[in-house]
């Protein structure tokens, strides 16, 4: 039976059915692959579809043959061949379309299910987001269920994908013991090369930057404390360090990229856990000052928190900060370069810091950070998103002429006017603030929470920081950007007043679907090896390695399957009609005892079987098959009746013939 | 614990007579005892037959044994291209004498009418025959006249030679309830009417088992054979398998699921059973369904017996 269906002629229905499922499933691969292979795949599918209306259409092997060869010159061509994840799907996507056009017995169509499960795994390869791994989920779902149809005579649709669910079901435990034992690698699988651009802090600064990228509300990273979260004023996350200036651009010191040596265990240190979206480069973000570093990273000599690799998907990372904690190492070299101007300063800027140096005194360098201060507090500087450009010596004009300016305005010509005076000081970028997520215990640092402030040499303290913005506008610190607001406006806009109904709602959803989207990260994506060494050890195993994992891996699927097994085998209650039951008990038992039970069989049918099989037991069937058919198809329903034929089946023993017994 | 009684016997005599008829039956008809089975649990559903093979196989012979078993009088009518529906209904001839129209019955008004090569005929004169089989009666000159109780049709037609032929429509093909073949009897079976007397004289040697009266208590017993609500779902089961199935053109229609329960509920009572089992559907599905689907690609019959494999007995 089961050889006939395989050489059957595939129904057109379910022909149809796997393409259209197929073509679904390869439209997220549209973000990864080159236009011109998925544009190859549709064709296929297109061709096919055209095919089962008339079926001579499809290509000869000849033809096939030659398309064969474009398909894989198309390979080539838009890969390039530089970059093995991309060029392997892209030749598994076009050799399943080529599979679809030479589709015509069920068996084909077995092939290619399958070649199309191994091609909805390639996604993951580029993303492993909730949404598409619900996506293709549903997908597989739908695939699976296509499956089923094919091996039954009549598929009705709404049967087969309940058996696709049964199946889905039935997998799940042994999916999950794999997911949780699987020995998991240290690094990604492939060394992705991206060309992506991502939204974020760029390791340098020119006026107008941050400016810009405090539009975007999209997520930085989310931070998880262990404890009490710090106050607002303690919430600035330290990325890169610039030190060099033209006075219109900052930018950072490769030299001082050298590593920090580990700071060690803190007793004072907050811990926390950050999970980073992908930024394309090798700095992390960690609470000002890092004084624990998860493993992988190092922190320079800026203390900067600096990853081996790229961050090219999001990371999640353990860290612990103490904002207590005083930078006190300063190198000949980074006062040389904590000093460095650029190769003009403007005369009125070289002047008004003359007239403060008069004023204060300069073994009190502090004197000159507060006379700073105030000049910015009492002059009218204006905290805005929209500063206008600078024309000629940006410093100057900002200092003395527009007076509008976002944090890199203050934080950079603060920072030149202390190397002015001839104070180190350098800037730091990072993001200042985070809001928390009501519907979750973690905090969301958005791109708009983007800041610059800058960090100056006092003797005795260390890199010490001030954060000349908060001089013009404290609020900044205490509340995040009111985005929309601050951009209609002239003056950056804090705090979300009172948002109408609907939009409360909004928020509200969106603060869920960011809680859903951590969590998916956090337990399915981000299940690390010390996720699961962590597991392992709440479960009592210890560090499992190697060989004790595959053993644990083994033990645990072999109890899933049991665990499958025997809840399937369990009598399943039903109420109402007894006599379907029974009836199952009955063929149970005949099945066990070798009798070829099928379901398209009739009980006539069945228990002369039976009977020609056990022909000691014969008395017995042919009471069973005479109660039961009186009881299910005769007019006859009694209890009494029902209780006789569910004794009889219980003390059913079927005796081999040749056994001989007096 | 003692045998479940069947409190429900058979009403009009027992049963084993219709046993005798197949017995009876077999003897002329040699070999085949499942087409005769069937064309027994035809006759006592009320429905009519279709008898599909090539010439020589026992056609007309089976027609004559029934005929002669059950006590119908007989008509047959070999249909050709040229016969018009006169020529079966009947014709008003006037009558000098009287002055008056008379109308004389045409073949049709018999109680078994064997039409012969029914496929010859035009569609007009097919039609004339196919209204009549459904209406149980007959319309010439605006007067209506009943035929015959009990009336039934066995119509042959030869699949070979198809030539110069109106196949019978889907619609028509309908009106049968069954449509059964013969087929080429076995070594044995046809080395028996080889070696036996002429089949004439033995059909002149069978005697009535019933009457026609008789018959047609037999035929309301049928309704009364006991159908549980498992079997229906059985029967449902079938019919809505052949509906979402992509072997078929069309699926089975009410009229067709109501036909298989009539011919099962006879092919029940045959056996002697007040009430039908599932077997009994398995065993005239074939013949009741295989004329009523048009199989999309394959063998009509391999793809119902595709079908009767492929569907749990619930």
């Amino acid at each position: 039976m089961r050889d006939a269906l395989a050489a059957l002629p595939i129904a057109p229905r379910l022909l149809g059915a796997t393409l259209f499922v197929l073509a679904a499933l390869m439209a997220p691969h549209a973000a990864n692959l080159h236009p011109a292979i998925l544009g190859f795949f549709y064709l296929a599918v297109g061709w096919r579809v055209l095919a089962l209306r008339h079926p001579r259409w499809l290509p000869g092997r000849w033809l096939l043959l030659a398309l064969m060869a474009a398909a894989i010159a198309l390979v080539i061509m838009s890969t390039g061949l530089y970059d093995g994840r991309l060029a392997g799907t892209a030749l598994l996507v076009v050799m399943l379309g080529l599979k679809l056009l030479e589709l015509r017995a069920r068996r084909d169509i077995h092939v290619t299910v399958f070649l199309g499960y191994f091609v909805v795994l390639t996604q993951f390869l580029y993303s492993q987001s909730l949404g598409l791994a619900v996506y293709l989920f549903a997908g597989t779902l739908v695939l699976t269920a296509v499956q089923v149809g094919l091996n039954r005579v009549h598929a009705q649709p709404r049967q087969v994908l309940r058996h696709a669910v049964g199946l889905f079901v039935a997998a799940l435990p042994l999916a999950l013991v794999v997911f949780m034992l699987f020995p998991r690698l240290h690094s990604p699988l492939w060394g992705i090369k991206t060309q992506r651009a991502f939204t974020g802090i760029s390791g340098e600064m020119t006026l107008g930057s941050l400016g810009e990228l405090s539009r975007s509300t999209a997520t930085a990273f989310r931070v998880q404390f262990d404890g009490m979260p710090p106050p607002p004023e303690q919430r600035y996350w330290r990325g890169p360090v610039l030190w060099h200036t033209d006075g219109r651009r900052w930018s950072a010191d490769r030299a001082s990229a050298r590593a920090l040596d580990t700071v060690g265990r803190d007793p004072l240190a907050l811990g926390y856990e950050i999970t980073l979206e992908p930024t394309g480069e090798y700095w992390l973000f960690g609470l000002d000052v890092v004084t624990v570093k998860p493993p992988g990273t190092h922190l320079n000599s800026s203390y900067t928190l600096v990853s081996e690799q790229r961050v090219n998907q999001r990371l999640t990372f353990r860290a612990a900060s103490d904002p207590g904690f005083h930078m006190l190492a300063l190198s000949e070299r980074e006062r040389a370069l904590g000093l460095q101007l650029p190769d003009r300063v403007a005369p009125r800027v070289a002047g008004l810091v003359a007239q403060w140096q008069a004023s204060t005194d300069p073994a009190q360098p502090l004197q000159m950070v507060a006379r700073a201060l105030d000049f910015f507090r009492n002059e009218p500087f204006v905290y805005t998103l929209t500063p206008g450009t600078l024309q000629g010596d940006p410093v100057e004009q900002f200092l003395f002429e527009t007076r509008r300016g976002f944090c890199e305005h203050y934080a950079g010509s603060f920072a030149l006017l202390m190397r002015v005076a001839g104070i180190p000081a350098r800037v730091v970028i990072g993001y200042q603030g985070g809001e928390r997520n009501p519907h979750a215990d973690h905090w969301v640092v958005r791109q708009s929470d983007a800041h610059a402030w800058t960090e100056v040499w006092i003797p005795g303290l260390g890199w010490w920081r001030v954060d000349p913005t908060a001089a013009v506008a404290p609020d900044r610190i205490e509340q995040p950007i009111d985005t929309a607001a601050s951009q209609a406006g002239d003056r950056v806009m804090f705090g979300d007043g009172d948002p109408g109904a609907l939009l409360a709602l909004w928020q509200n959803a969106v603060w869920l679907a960011d809680a859903v989207d951590l969590g998916w990260h956090r337990w399915v994506v981000g299940f690390s090896a010390e996720r699961q060494t962590s597991l392992l050890q709440w479960l009592g195993l210890g560090r499992l390695h190697g060989f004790g994992l595959a053993i644990a891996l083994l033990i645990g699927g072999a109890l899933a399957v049991a665990v499958v097994y025997l809840s399937a085998r369990l009598p399943r209650p039903r109420s109402g009609d007894p006599l379907p039951m029974l009836w199952r008990r009955f063929t149970d038992k005949l099945r066990r005892a070798g009798v070829d039970v099928v379901a398209s069989q009739g009980p006539d049918t069945l228990c002369a079987a039976a009977m020609r099989m056990f022909p000691q037991s014969a008395d017995q069937l042919s009471a069973i098959r005479r109660i039961y058919v009186q009881l299910r198809y005769g007019r006859q329903s009694d209890q009494e009746m029902v209780r006789a034929l569910s004794r009889r089946i219980r003390r059913l023993s079927l005796r081999p013939a040749q056994v001989d017994k007096g | 614990m003692p045998k479940p009684a069947l409190n429900n016997a058979i009403a009009p005599g027992d049963h084993a007579i219709l046993r005798q008829v197949l017995d009876d039956a077999g003897r002329l008809i040699v070999g085949k005892p499942q087409a005769l089975r069937l064309s027994l649990a035809c006759v006592l559903a009320g429905g009519h037959l279709l008898i599909e093979d090539i010439p020589g196989v026992g056609k007309t012979t089976l027609a004559h044994v029934l005929a002669r078993l059950l006590g119908l009088d007989f008509q047959r009518i070999q249909f050709t291209a040229d016969m018009l529906p006169a020529d079966i209904l009947g014709v008003s001839i006037y009558d000098r004498d009287d002055g008056r129209f008379h109308f004389h019955p045409g073949p049709v008004f018999a109680q078994l009418v064997l039409a012969d090569e029914i496929n010859r005929a035009t569609p007009k004169t097919q039609s004339a025959l196919l209204e009549a089989m459904e209406e149980r009666q007959v319309t010439a000159d605006g007067e209506t006249r009943e035929l015959p109780e009990p009336f039934f049709v066995i119509a042959t037609q030869n699949p070979r030679s198809q030539i110069g032929t109106f196949g019978l429509p889907e619609s028509q093909l309908d009106r049968f309830l069954m449509r059964i073949s013969l087929g080429y009897p076995d070594a044995a079976a046809e080395r028996e009417l080889l070696a036996g007397s002429d089949r004439r004289s033995l059909l002149r040697q069978v005697t009535p088992r019933i009457g026609p009266q008789s018959l047609l208590a037999w035929q309301a017993h049928v309704e009364r054979i006991h159908v549980s609500p498992a079997l229906l779902d059985y029967v449902q089961a079938l019919v809505g398998a052949t509906r979402v199935s992509a072997h078929w053109e069309i699926g089975l229609s009410p009229r067709a699921a109501l036909a298989l329960l009539r011919a099962a509920r006879a092919w029940a009572m045959i056996d002697g059973r007040a009430h039908v089992v599932p077997e009994d559907v398995q065993a005239v599905l074939p013949s009741v369904a295989s004329h009523r689907l048009n199989a999309l690609e394959g063998d009509t019959t391999e793809q119902v017996r595709a079908l009767l494999e492929g569907v749990a007995i619930p």
